[in-house]
């Protein structure tokens, strides 16, 4: 009889969510799914809403990175008008985008995932959190919140909210870097820096040691890589073309446009999942399986462009390979990232213009449809919108970091599952706590916003079943 | 300062914290009061009180609230129970418990975010929770009529709790 095991909630990620291992006649495993089971429908009531609208509606799909849909939002709303926006607004959105990674990051690296690198996978879940991360070492949580403090407070400065800030438009952005911000930035960069520094020395510490065996088998597949780079090659976030690379290092494809994102990219659905499977068209589906964020734009960039992120560039590359496959990969190269936005970021604040310049271009509607695109903390992020002849929504679709990663996040699921689950399970198998804190920990490489690639709302807990061949339910555990 | 809150440097003896979406009907019930608050004190911090808004509580704000001596969180509160706004008092044994309860990093209730305060900065303050019977959220702005009708005793209790 085959039988399927279920984790249902899933925890520490945002949204809902459960996976079901599917095991055959012979008590193998057969098939794994990371089930969505939340539904909001931004893009359909978008509809009727007029086009400026649009950055604060979307920012709304998500109160944890609500700036990556207004900054795409805006971006496509620039089109829409047919602007050029002005160079001095193209950097504070830029600065903006960098201040989001850092702080998600911030969030995701410590206190997120550090709960299972140092409290160890067979630790109580209850105690395997952020309060148990502080019982073991005070300073790391302290100085994960400073530095996601100092990501959000420069939102704040930029938007005049850390939430759902109203402050990039179509055109460009309401307001230019203020002095007193620019000051209070600079003055926190080097204790920024500082925590970066300390949380690499550890990670690599304990990627060398306790963490061997996960980076070798998290999620390590070969895939494509998805994600936007400048016209040279270089790492990029909000700007530039968007590059396919391969597992063996080979360009797939390069400078590709969002506006033409539906001869590349497709979307399969299936009836178990809200969450929607793209997939790179030309090698079809599944097999146009492709990843986004931290590990697809450190793997499809040539070199970030400034010294410490590239000297961590180069390490990174050193120990996962000039492709780095596996999925838990993902945490190293968001502290990379980390240090790229923190050189980014001083680089900007000292360019007078952001203080000066001239920050919006104004319009009316000059075009009834567009495409924008960004890099969002979990990956690249794309609106499309058509508006009638008034710039009222007629048409929306999203399509989402955490979405793009669906068939790359169920591959790891299935992987993990592979690897720690006895084989063949024995019939009146339990699930050991250290598989269902893995299989977790496997999601969570990808740090999923389930509320932003299902536009869904509400809570993320963990079930885990595990399912016979004829349905059954045999063993299930909830968390 | 920012347009919700004071900036980060600024701390004083008191703090107050309005919680919600004001895009979700009642939801937004704690944001609006401390929103409306602000704009009576013509500002986001007095001499005392520093106040802030926010869609929903993250860990950074345990900075904030270490600076201070006495949290008043204000939400909204799905209930059945009474028509009425009342307080609650965050007792730090509660703290604990919240400490070892499901965490949502995501979204923090206000008893984990003391206890957050308390095991990272050390702060031993007071913590209070000003519930706001809370009945319809659909999209958009506007409280429910029974929201309303509860608001004159919330605007009440906030008073008393900033002249106590």
């Amino acid at each position: 009889m085959s039988r399927t095991v279920l984790i249902d909630p899933v925890t520490r990620i945002e949204g809902h969510a459960k996976i079901t291992l599917h095991l055959d006649e012979e008590g193998r495993l057969c098939d794994t799914r990371f089930h969505v089971v939340e539904y909001r429908g931004f893009e359909k009531f978008c509809e009727g809403r007029p086009f400026t609208e649009m950055a604060g509606i979307t920012a709304r799909i998500c109160g944890i990175c609500p700036v990556s849909h207004l900054l795409c939002a805006a971006k496509t709303g620039d089109k829409l008008l047919a602007v050029q926006v002005p160079p001095a607004a193209r950097k504070l959105r830029r600065l903006l985008n960098l201040a989001q990674l850092t702080q998600s990051h911030a969030l995701a690296f410590f206190h997120l995932s550090s709960p299972d690198f140092l409290l160890g996978w067979e630790s109580d879940p209850a105690r395997r959190n952020v309060f148990g991360l502080m019982a073991a070492d005070p300073e790391l949580a302290r100085s994960g919140i400073r530095l996601r403090q100092f990501g959000q407070q420069i939102i704040e400065l930029l938007g005049g909210r850390k939430i759902h800030a109203a402050w990039a438009v179509p055109g460009g952005v309401r307001t230019p870097l203020a002095d007193d911000a620019r000051d209070w930035i600079l003055s926190r960069l080097p204790e920024a820096r500082q925590t970066t520094a300390a949380a690499l020395a550890l990670f690599k510490g304990l990627l060398d040691g306790p963490l061997q065996r996960e980076q070798a088998v998290f999620g390590r597949f070969p895939s494509l890589f998805m994600a936007l780079v400048t016209p040279e090659g270089l790492w990029e976030h909000i700007e530039g073309g968007i590059r396919f690379r391969g597992p063996d290092g080979a360009i797939v494809a390069d400078g590709l446009l969002e506006d033409d994102y539906a001869s590349f990219l497709g979307e399969a659905v299936e009836p178990w999942s809200y969450l929607k499977f793209p997939y790179y068209k030309p090698l079809g589906y599944p097999d146009g399986i492709y990843r986004v964020g931290p590990l697809a734009r450190l793997n499809v960039c040539d070199a970030i462009g400034t010294p410490w992120a590239d000297q961590e560039l180069a390490e990174f590359r050193q120990r996962a390979g000039r492709v780095a496959l596996s999925s838990f990969a993902y945490h190293h190269a968001r502290l990379v990232e980390i240090v790229a936005c923190l050189e980014a970021i001083e680089q900007l604040v000292a360019d007078p213009e952001l203080a000066t310049g001239r920050v919006r271009a104004r319009a009316s509607l000059n075009a009834q449809e567009a495409v924008g695109v960004s890099e969002a903390p979990r990956g690249t992020l794309f609106h499309h919108y058509r508006v009638d002849g008034q710039g009222l929504i007629t048409r929306v679709n999203l399509i989402i970091a955490t979405g793009q990663n669906n068939l790359a996040m169920n591959r790891t699921v299935h992987q993990i599952a592979r690897e720690f689950l006895p084989d063949p399970v024995a019939a009146d198998a339990q699930i050991p706590e250290a598989i269902l804190n893995r299989i977790e920990a496997g999601i969570r490489c990808f740090d999923p916003c389930l509320s932003c690639s299902t536009h869904a709302a509400g809570q993320m807990p963990l079930h885990l079943q595990l399912v016979a061949a004829d349905g059954a339910v045999l063993a299930e555990r909830r968390r | 300062m920012g347009a919700d809150g004071p900036g980060l440097n600024e701390t004083r003896p008191d703090l107050l914290i309005g919680i919600g979406n004001p895009l979700r009907g009642d939801d937004g019930v704690g944001a609006l009061l401390v929103e409306e608050l602000a704009e009576e004190l013509g500002g986001w911090s007095t001499p005392s009180a520093a106040l802030k808004v926010v869609h929903q509580l993250t860990p950074e704000l345990a900075c904030t609230v270490a600076g201070s001596q006495r949290v008043l969180f204000v939400d909204a509160c799905v209930s059945v129970r009474t028509v009425a706004p009342w307080l609650d008092s965050l007792q730090p044994e509660a703290f604990a418990c919240a400490a070892t309860a499901g965490l949502d990093l995501h979204q923090l209730q206000p008893a984990p975010l003391l206890a957050l305060a308390h095991t990272l900065y050390g702060w031993r303050g007071e913590g209070t929770l000003l519930r706001l019977p809370a009945v319809a959220f659909p999209h958009g702005p506007g409280l429910s009529a029974s929201l309303l009708e509860a608001m004159p005793e919330a605007r009440r209790l906030v008073r008393r709790w900033l002249q106590e």
